[in-house]
């Protein structure tokens, strides 16, 4: 009885030990390159970021906040631009596509549905050439308008998915009743089934607003003119090819990943529930 | 006022048919039950007059208004969800005042004027306590009142319910039988309730249609359906236990008419002997609360054997075998007053009483005159 | 009249969507098969055989001039592209799995996770920076930590050398979606009744066993989903590749979308570039499709 009692014990240790090693290695990038950022580069390249006693500095934020080559103010202001639009237009306009999905049957739904799934799986590699003529026929090249319409676009299809299998678990009593209590379509719609959907729509936005601030390759294939780069560009220009100012790069990698990593503390259920839900049965 | 009347409906599902050309008139005032089986087409008929499905083929006229091709908002009905469908994210005041909000222009009320209702409503429901909380909050009987209260405020012409209650507990359940009823006789408001239960049908109903494989098999008094079923399936369906039915066939002896059936033969009464000829099959049901249990032979009483007691405290149900010699078994149930033990084995004698026996016929399951 | 009303609402619902869907991807991506075909004299298939066949090392798919000369690697965009999943699909799912079953034992769990998660959360283009920086001689905790135990011939830039940088990549790569692969086993094991692992081991089966035999398989439509996204993110990498090599040492590390970015940008030959997406595209569409199969049979279904 007891032997069992103490190896059960050394198990539950083991494990805890484990896990809690792999988390803490898991975190040391963010805590090296926090460590980094906050102290001058000379004195962390001589002596290691892991020396917790030396100069403590924000010159290295200040700098990468209004660099003069890639100011991250102006590519903040530009992602703010871009993200947000990105994020409400194609939740409203998927929301109301995956409700019809979700609640009427109609000629093409399933070949539409596998439509959207197809993009889903599709790399956006796949969309570029053509795109990059038709933003310049219409005029929308190195334009953040041009950006916002195709990460619009390109989060469609997902988010449909998301809400019409969010929309298949609510209870359709309620709409019923709303329906016999005379309630219009468009009242149901934007007054009963949106309210009701407030955790999804949560995750939506969280995780699209996640995947624009920090999409790359749209925006580096799109934007030309660094007045108009967003924040992901800009750090990655910081990046000389030969030399890197780890104090500067450090900096500017925190700013960038602070938005999105505000909002996950903010929202962190939502997140994890979208990342999850999007995934998890159809 | 408000009368219903359902001609000749049709509703198919793909290949499936719900309901299949269901003529029924509900009264004004009247409280009407749609019983039957789970499938049966009584949620889908209801469905029908809400406004929430449109039939294949038939006319739905609320006061003699064609309101087939209406929209449920058009309608002036209110309904009650089996599991109250109440928005989540409103107030129960909000809740209640959703119907008269949504048409507060047309019907020229001031937001005061509709709260003032919610309250008096939420009144009559005992339910003032409650406005301010989120459905979520609530207990079941709770929600129920809450649903009742939305489908009362806005006075509508016809109340539709399907299965309000069955998401109750079994106490609270008979306590909501008893308000629900008082409530739509103060009001007086036409009520279509479906429901699967028969005790609820039958303690609530000014009259029961019961339905099965969607169509109407009778409509009547709850007295109608209970002593004077006109389908075997409704005498089956209908009473706990339900009615035991014998096979049995006609004989014609000295221009005699005789039901012989298993361990008893009788002659059958003049006044229904022009419906029948020899050698028919017929269905015998008998009731088992109609039977007395002797324990000395009678004449005329049907010998059997005891083969299972239920004790249901006052009363017993007694599972018997009434053909014991002929080495089948023909079982029936009879409930009688605890007063005598019994126990199984033990032969007993039957007393059925004759004017209470119901006639089928075993080929259309219709009851004979 | 309802079915009109009803008609009219898909309709307008659907509209805004469709339009955009058809405008912005579904005409690219038509487009761009037209394009891959679209040569200097005509159309064919020449785009697709001069991508395949190409042998400079910072363009070669499968076959890069050096294979013969000297030491792979680099062995080729798509092979690369071959080893991240090989590699990267098998960690991450019993990486992912291992961890959120031993979570349930494990004191302060949810900040477990959390930390896990951080990976999902931030941009990938510091993802990328951040694997650089993990693997540098100076500030790198793994160089340096190499170095302490005496491994000299590792404790430089991994990222700088042809032998080190394409696994410093994909072991980054495993640091950053760990976090996918243990929320959603997780979860797959939070909705899964205790009393299957309670049965098994009243039936006498160790931990290991109660693992492999009974939770394993229970949890295996998490595993599709894991592998399957894993595969889609492994197959489309570009970001941290981008930002931490370039491809480089010499094509170390070239992946598919980046040898497509570089026709793209570079060379400013759309042809070769809309048929490397293609063949990308076409590449995807085997774990896609495994996907969309196993999504569509039901919803087919519903009504």
């Amino acid at each position: 009885m007891r032997r069992r009692g103490k190896k059960r014990l050394v198990k539950y240790l083991v494990i805890n030990i484990v896990v809690w090693a792999l988390a803490i290695l898991w975190i040391l990038p963010f805590l090296g390159i926090f460590m980094v950022s906050m102290r001058p580069f000379s004195e962390v390249i001589v002596k290691g970021w892991w020396h917790i006693i030396g100069h403590y500095t924000l010159k290295n934020y200040l700098d990468a906040w209004s660099n003069p080559s890639s100011p991250l103010k102006v590519g903040f202001k530009n992602s703010f631009i871009v993200t947000v639009p990105a994020t409400i237009i194609p939740l409203f306009i998927a929301a109301l596509a995956a409700y019809v999905f979700a609640r009427f049957s109609f000629p093409l739904r399933t070949m539409l549905f596998i439509m959207l799934l197809v993009i889903m799986a599709m790399p956006q590699q796949m969309t570029v050439v053509p795109l990059f003529f038709m933003l310049n026929k219409i005029g929308l090249y190195d334009k953040l308008e041009g950006l916002i319409l195709i990460h619009s676009a390109w989060g469609l299809a997902w988010i449909t998915f998301f809400l019409k299998n969010f929309f298949d678990t609510l209870p359709r009593e309620i709409e019923e009743a709303a329906r016999v209590d005379g309630a219009s379509d468009a009242h149901i719609f934007f007054r009963i089934v949106l309210p009701m959907s407030l955790p999804a729509i949560a995750s939506v936005a969280a995780i699209q607003f996640t995947w624009v601030w920090s999409d790359f390759f749209y925006a580096l294939v799109f934007l030309v003119s660094p007045q108009n780069y967003v924040a992901t560009l800009q750090v990655a220009t910081m990046k000389g090819q030969y030399y890197v100012d780890w104090g500067l790069l450090a900096a500017g990698s925190i700013l960038t990943m602070s938005v999105p990593l505000i909002l996950y503390a903010l929202l962190q259920k939502y997140y994890v529930r979208g990342m999850v839900g999007w995934t998890v049965k159809g | 006022m408000a009368r219903v009347f359902l001609e000749n409906i049709v509703k198919r599902f793909g290949k499936v048919v719900a309901v299949d050309h269901i003529n029924l008139e509900v009264h004004d005032k009247e409280f009407l039950v749609l019983l039957g089986p789970s499938g049966c087409g009584k949620t889908t008929t209801l469905r029908i007059i809400a406004g929430l499905e449109f039939p294949d083929e038939g006319r739905v006229y609320i006061d003699d208004k064609d309101v087939t091709d209406l929209e449920p908002k058009d309608r002036d009905v209110a309904m009650v969800f089996q599991n109250y469908a109440l928005y989540p994210h409103l107030t129960v005041r909000d809740n209640i005042a959703f119907p008269l909000m949504i048409r507060r222009k047309q019907l020229g009320l001031t937001r005061e004027e509709i709260y003032r209702r919610v309250l008096d409503v939420a009144k009559l429901l005992r339910i003032e306590e409650l406005l301010d909380r989120k459905p979520g909050q609530l207990s079941g009987g709770q929600q129920q009142r809450v649903a009742l209260a939305r489908a009362l405020i806005r006075r509508p012409k016809v109340w539709l319910m399907d299965e309000p209650l069955s998401n109750l507990d079994a106490l609270l359940r008979l306590q909501m039988r008893a308000e629900l009823k008082r409530l739509q006789r103060e009001i007086g408001i036409t009520t279509i309730y479906v429901t699967h239960d028969q005790a609820e049908a039958m303690s609530m109903a000014d009259r029961i249609a019961v339905m099965n494989h969607g169509r109407i098999v009778q409509v009547g008094t709850p007295d109608d359906i209970y002593f004077r079923p006109r389908h075997v399936f409704v005498a089956t369906f209908i009473g706990a236990p339900p009615m035991n039915i014998i096979r049995c066939i006609t004989v014609l002896k000295n221009d005699k008419l005789y039901l012989s059936c298993p361990g008893m033969e009788r002659e059958i009464p003049r006044g229904i002997t022009k419906y029948l000829r020899g050698d028919m099959e017929i269905l015998l049901g008998i009731r088992p609360e109609f039977v007395d249990v002797y324990k000395e032979p009678k004449p005329g009483a049907i010998r059997a054997k005891i083969l299972v007691v239920e004790p249901q405290g006052s009363e017993l149900i007694l599972n018997l075998n009434i053909s014991p010699e002929s080495g089948e078994e023909t079982i029936i149930k009879v409930k009688t007053r605890a007063l005598r033990r019994y126990s199984p084995g033990e032969i007993v004698y039957l007393e059925p009483d004759w004017t209470r026996v119901s006639l089928f016929d075993a080929k259309t399951g219709k009851a004979i005159a | 009249m309802p079915r009109r009303r009803r008609t009219r609402l898909v309709l307008i619902f659907l509209l805004p969507e469709l339009a955009l869907i058809l405008s912005f991807v579904l005409v690219p991506i038509i487009g761009t098969f037209i394009i891959s075909f679209k040569t200097s004299h005509g159309y064919g298939v020449g785009n697709y055989y001069s991508v395949i066949t190409e042998r400079s090392p910072d363009r070669a798919l499968v076959i890069p001039e050096n294979i013969i000369k000297a030491q792979p690697p680099p062995w080729g965009a798509l092979v690369h592209n071959i080893i991240w999943v090989a590699i990267h699909v098998p960690v991450v799912v019993f990486l992912g799995l291992t961890l959120a079953y031993l979570l349930r034992d494990v004191v302060g769990s949810s900040i477990v996770k959390s930390i896990m998660f951080l990976g999902m959360v931030i941009p990938m283009v510091v993802g990328g920076l951040l694997i650089r920086f993990m693997f540098d001689s100076d500030l790198g905790v793994i160089p340096v930590f190499l170095r302490e135990l005496g491994i000299k011939s590792l404790a430089h830039t991994w990222t700088n050398y042809p032998q080190t940088a394409l696994i410093a990549l994909i072991l980054g790569s495993v640091w950053l979606w760990t976090g996918f692969s243990l929320t959603v086993y997780a979860a797959a094991l939070e909705s899964l009744p205790k009393s299957y692992i309670e049965a098994a081991r009243v039936d006498g089966a160790s931990d290991f066993q109660i693992f492999f035999k009974v939770v394993f398989p229970l949890v295996k439509h998490a595993t599709i989903i894991v592998v399957v996204m894993t595969m889609l993110w492994d197959l489309k990498i570009f970001d941290i590749v981008f930002v931490s090599t370039r491809g480089g040492p010499g094509g170390a590390t070239n992946v598919m979308a980046l040898v497509m970015y570089n026709y793209f940008a570079r060379a400013l030959d759309y042809g070769k570039s809309a048929a490397t997406a293609v063949i990308l595209a076409l590449i995807s569409l085997i774990p896609g499709i495994w996907f969309i199969r196993r999504v569509v049979r039901p919803s087919a279904e519903k009504r």
